[in-house]
């Protein structure tokens, strides 16, 4: 009854994947050969156009003032990639993987429209067209849809988390699929028990809980973690190749190490979900986005110099609620807008701005705009958030499912350019 | 994903009774085999939810004086503070007693330059690093925009920075937060002062400024009115000066108002995401509130004509007059407190507190009543303690960080020295409950499916089996007084249940532990006292990691 055999046995995939399925996984194994998908939200509505600058834009200028990103040339000015569109200068070390493996798209996100931190957030993680979780989250739905990468996983997807995003929910109302496998997990060396008894606590401890509540069953959860934790030992291992990662601020250089780490350890491993937050920058803009842009690209840039050629299987995506406003308010910030911009790297990534459909100038791209201070005003969702999970899940992780099931109101449409290749 | 009990025995495919016979069998099923697990009797339950951990004073009360009596005390009797409690904090940590403007001072007297964060030496931008953007960005602040006049921040504070001074108020702040959730005798209370604390939410560690204001707007706003009303508490939350920096209040200016505040107001302080509202309102409240700032002469709220936006607004349909200045704020703020939404919202949010994470509705309209014109606090806790709903809904709750780590302390009858309380932040932090930490403004999740995860799971274990152990040279526990005298593995075990858990166990988990008790052994041969000793650390930490304990 106890741990050795809940880990010798199918126990650890049953105790692992109550919640989430009843299907074995022992056959119809396709030898799906797909990325690893990190998937990085910044909370609290990052600003597009001071990450990926519209500087060609007198428009831009006009309503940001000192909220602006000041033109190339100009001190902490962005750095020009075609004449129109630059980078937040804190984003230069990753100026050479642009028209590589890095790819920027403006005028993405969330075509709700909400201005709701909470509901935007909700419904992009949902990815089923309301800010209902009923069905789950887009990659819980994900997993369930899809042939687990290894036979009998034990952790399919780690939340680098305090608790499991809502991306990763599986749906409820339909456990037909495989087990979503996912767990929370901040830092390895952390999961261990600090007791020399030969395992008698812990299984003591197992036999404490029961399989009646999620209570229990991330309990057993837990208990197999600790074991295959202990087998792999992912803190071991040091970045690669002169890496180095950020430390404090917001937190995302550990976690993104973190991510490295797991991803390496464990080669069941197919999702990961990191969060940095603070990007709720209603004043003092311009200060506090150099913080936050510097360690969101010094954290991408360490992970992406750790992983190596391993980048070839893994594809980062970075992804916000929302946008915010083109006008400044007085405050030296902006308020909450709708599109932001999405970024995109790994090997599988067309590394280039894509903006196709970006309509001739920010003038053309507004939305929400009847109010007469003009202090409205938002960019326009251009892309729709689940046609590039759409196409990612197409094109590199080798989705064979349901797209009705995948994103329910909406299924699968094109996305119209070409942001990645197909492995 | 929110899932009870209930629920997830249906999606399990348990056969088990439903939850109503369960109860009236006092038990309910566990394990596959469905061996039944005893719920906690009524006066575990009750105690539980009022307050951070069942110390043995409060049990051997309410079994005196009686369950109902007890709640009386604690809505309507006991004073809020503690004098030994505050004199023995005040020793601890002088500076936060100071009065408002040379707290402020003092705090920030001695602020250093240095970026928040560490980057490595090899990261190197394409242009300037960042701590040299970040100066020139401090230095440009906002004066390039023309507003610095409207933010007032002393200039030397804003010109400086960031870590280290006024830090220490914040370290104060929370460990002054855990000492008194364990040690106030009106547990209730303390636990209002979390809850509101929380509804009102502030992420303290994100600036500099909030490391101080938070200790303020703790100390003058959240405690002081945590068992009035609604409309004092609103009130006074609205002139917060650690609310106007949090959500910008303080430069929102006239012209291009700032919405930070106008926005989680609606949404988050009253009347919810669906109570009605249009991103027109959200304009049009943050309007109300221009001027509505700080005096750097004071460090106080200050409301400022000359920054006001004076003209007609209308919100939620209803024209506010021209020329209104502060009274704009006022009717606001009294418009959104009389308006439906906010009691309803109010009501469900304190009963999914006390009572399930699914707010049974029968009980929500009667606590709305309750709400009345101000939002009385004792009046809506007095509908949720003596319903049935709340007296029926044992075991559906899983205790919080915040809970879990105080309550061990108080079931074990622990002390633990005013210098020495980092060792329980430290570990509220690892489970994701570092008070006021939550990154967003809507306040740490009430719900149990956010707070059990492998993550947060993985700390408390670390952490009950810490305190299992007696917690380092930090937390003193009369073990001996815990163990009662007990000679055996077997009475050990039922000594510590009776003096920690206070509840039964099912059959097979008893054995379970008197097995891991005697290692094996006999339960019934006597063992040495140091032999008890060493094992009934490891038999409480168990006991403390078990569903048990979790649930509350």
């Amino acid at each position: 009854m106890l741990r050795r055999e809940i880990i010798g046995g199918v126990g650890a995939v049953a105790a692992l994947g109550l919640l989430n399925s009843r299907k074995a996984a022992a056959t119809g194994h396709e030898a799906a050969n797909r990325d690893v998908l990190v998937c990085v939200f910044l909370r609290g509505a990052a600003d597009g156009l001071n990450i990926l600058v519209p500087h060609g834009d007198p428009y831009y200028y006009e309503k940001r003032g000192a909220v602006a990103i000041p033109e190339p040339g100009a001190p902490g000015g962005a750095i020009d990639i075609d004449g129109y569109f630059g980078l937040h200068p804190a984003l230069g070390s990753l100026y050479g993987r642009v028209g590589a493996n890095m790819a920027f798209i403006p005028a993405a996100g969330n075509p709700l429209g909400s201005h709701s931190h909470f509901d935007a957030m909700k419904s992009m993680e949902y990815a089923s067209g309301g800010v209902s979780g009923a069905n789950g989250g887009w990659l819980g739905r994900y997993l369930s849809q899809t042939t687990p990468a290894e036979p009998n996983p034990t952790v399919r997807a780690v939340a680098v988390n305090n608790g499991v995003q809502a991306s990763l929910n599986v749906d409820l109302n339909d456990l037909s699929g495989y087990p979503a496998n996912v767990i929370a997990a901040l830092k390895s060396e952390d999961f261990q028990l600090n007791i020399n008894d030969d395992g008698q606590y812990q299984d003591t401890l197992e036999t404490l809980y029961g399989c009646e509540s999620e209570l229990d069953e991330n309990s057993r959860t837990l208990i197999a973690l600790l074991e295959k934790i202990k087998t792999t030992q992912p803190w071991l291992r040091e970045p690669q190749n002169g890496a180095v990662y950020p430390e404090g601020g917001q937190g995302l250089g550990e976690r993104m190490q973190s991510a490295a780490q797991f991803i390496n350890a464990f080669n069941d491993l197919e999702v990961v979900c990191v969060d940095m937050g603070g990007w709720d920058t209603h004043a003092n803009e311009r200060n506090r986005m150099n913080l936050l842009v510097a360690e969101l690209a010094g954290s991408l840039e360490a992970f992406h110099q750790d992983m190596g050629s391993d980048m070839n299987n893994i594809t980062v995506l970075v992804m916000t609620e929302f946008g915010r406003r083109i006008a400044a308010n007085n405050s030296a910030g902006t308020d909450h807008g709708t599109g932001s911009c999405m970024i995109a790297m790994g090997g599988g990534v067309n590394g280039t701005v894509h903006a196709n459909h970006w309509d001739g100038g920010l003038v053309n791209m507004r939305t929400h705009d009847g109010d007469a201070n003009a202090h409205h005003g938002d960019v326009k969702v251009a892309v729709d958030f689940r046609d590039v999970f759409a196409q990612l899940m197409q094109r590199r992780l080798g989705f064979v499912g349901d797209w009705n099931k995948a994103f329910p109101g909406h299924g699968f449409q094109e996305l119209g350019f070409d942001l990645f290749q197909s492995r | 994903m929110k899932i009870n009990r209930r629920d997830f025995m249906q999606l399990a495919g348990i056969g088990l009774p439903s939850i109503a016979l369960a109860n009236a069998l006092g038990s309910h099923a566990h394990a596959a085999g469905g061996v039944p697990v005893p719920f906690p009797d009524e006066i575990n339950h009750v105690l539980n939810r009022i307050s951070f951990g069942i110390k043995p004073a409060d049990w051997s009360d309410a079994v005196s004086g009686g369950i109902d009596e007890y709640i009386r005390q604690q809505v309507y009797q006991l004073p809020p503070q503690d004098d030994e409690m505050e004199f023995q904090l005040q020793k601890q940590y002088p500076e936060a007693y100071l009065p408002r403007k040379a707290m402020v001072d003092f705090y920030f007297a001695e602020a250093k330059v240095g970026l928040p964060f560490k980057m490595p030496r090899e990261f190197k931008p394409y242009t300037e690093g960042p701590e040299q953007m970040y100066r020139a960005g401090m230095e440009m602040g906002g004066s390039a925009v023309g507003i610095v006049g409207a933010v007032p921040l002393p200039r030397e504070v804003e010109s400086q920075s960031r870590r280290r001074r006024p830090g220490k108020a914040l370290t104060a702040l929370r460990e002054m937060t855990c000492y008194r959730a364990l040690r106030n005798p009106h547990q209730l209370y303390e636990v209002m002062v979390e809850f509101w604390g929380n509804h009102f939410s502030i992420d303290a560690s994100s600036h500099p400024n909030l490391y101080v204001h938070k200790l303020l707007d703790d100390r003058e706003v959240i405690r002081p009115y945590a068992m009035t009303d609604f409309r004092t508490l609103l009130h006074a939350s609205a002139r917060s000066t650690a609310m106007l920096y949090y959500l910008d209040g303080v430069s929102n200016v006239s012209g291009r108002a700032n919405e930070n505040y106008a926005r989680e107001l609606m949404e988050l302080h009253t009347i919810g995401v669906d109570g009605g509202y249009k991103h027109e309102d959200v304009l049009e409240v943050a309007r109300c509130f221009t001027g509505w700032t700080i005096d750097p002469d004071t460090a106080d709220f200050t409301f400022d004509p000359s920054k006001h936006d004076d003209g007609e607004k209308t919100v939620l349909g209803q024209t506010i007059p021209p020329g209104g200045g502060i009274e704009d704020g006022n009717r606001v703020l009294n418009m959104l407190i009389s308006h439906p939404a906010t009691a309803r919202r109010i009501a469900t949010k304190l009963v999914r507190r006390f009572v399930s994470d699914q707010p049974p509705s029968s009980l929500v309209e009667r606590v709305e009543a309750a709400f009345g014109k101000d939002g009385d606090v004792k009046a809506m806790l007095n509908k949720i303690l003596y319903s049935p709903e709340f007296r029926q809904a044992r075991d559906e709750k899983v205790k919080r960080p915040i809970h879990f780590t105080i309550s061990a302390l108080r079931a074990t009858n622990a002390s633990i020295g005013t210098d020495k309380l980092f060792t329980l932040t430290y570990h509220l932090k690892r489970m994701g409950q570092l008070p006021y930490n939550w990154p967003m403004p809507d306040g740490y999740p009430d719900e149990a499916g956010y707070w059990i995860s492998t993550n947060s799971l993985m700390y408390r274990w670390q952490y009950g089996l810490v305190i299992g152990k007696g917690g380092g040279q930090n937390i003193a526990i009369d073990m001996d007084e815990l163990i009662g005298g007990a000679t055996t593995a077997r009475t050990l075990v039922e000594t510590l249940r009776a003096n920690v858990l206070r509840r039964e166990l099912s059959d097979d988990d008893r054995n379970n532990i008197v097995a891991y008790a005697a290692e094996g052994g006999d339960p019934d041969k006597t063992l040495s006292s140091n032999k008890i000793k060493s094992r009934a650390y490891v038999v409480l930490g168990l006991m403390l990691n078990s569903a048990y304990f979790q649930r509350g």
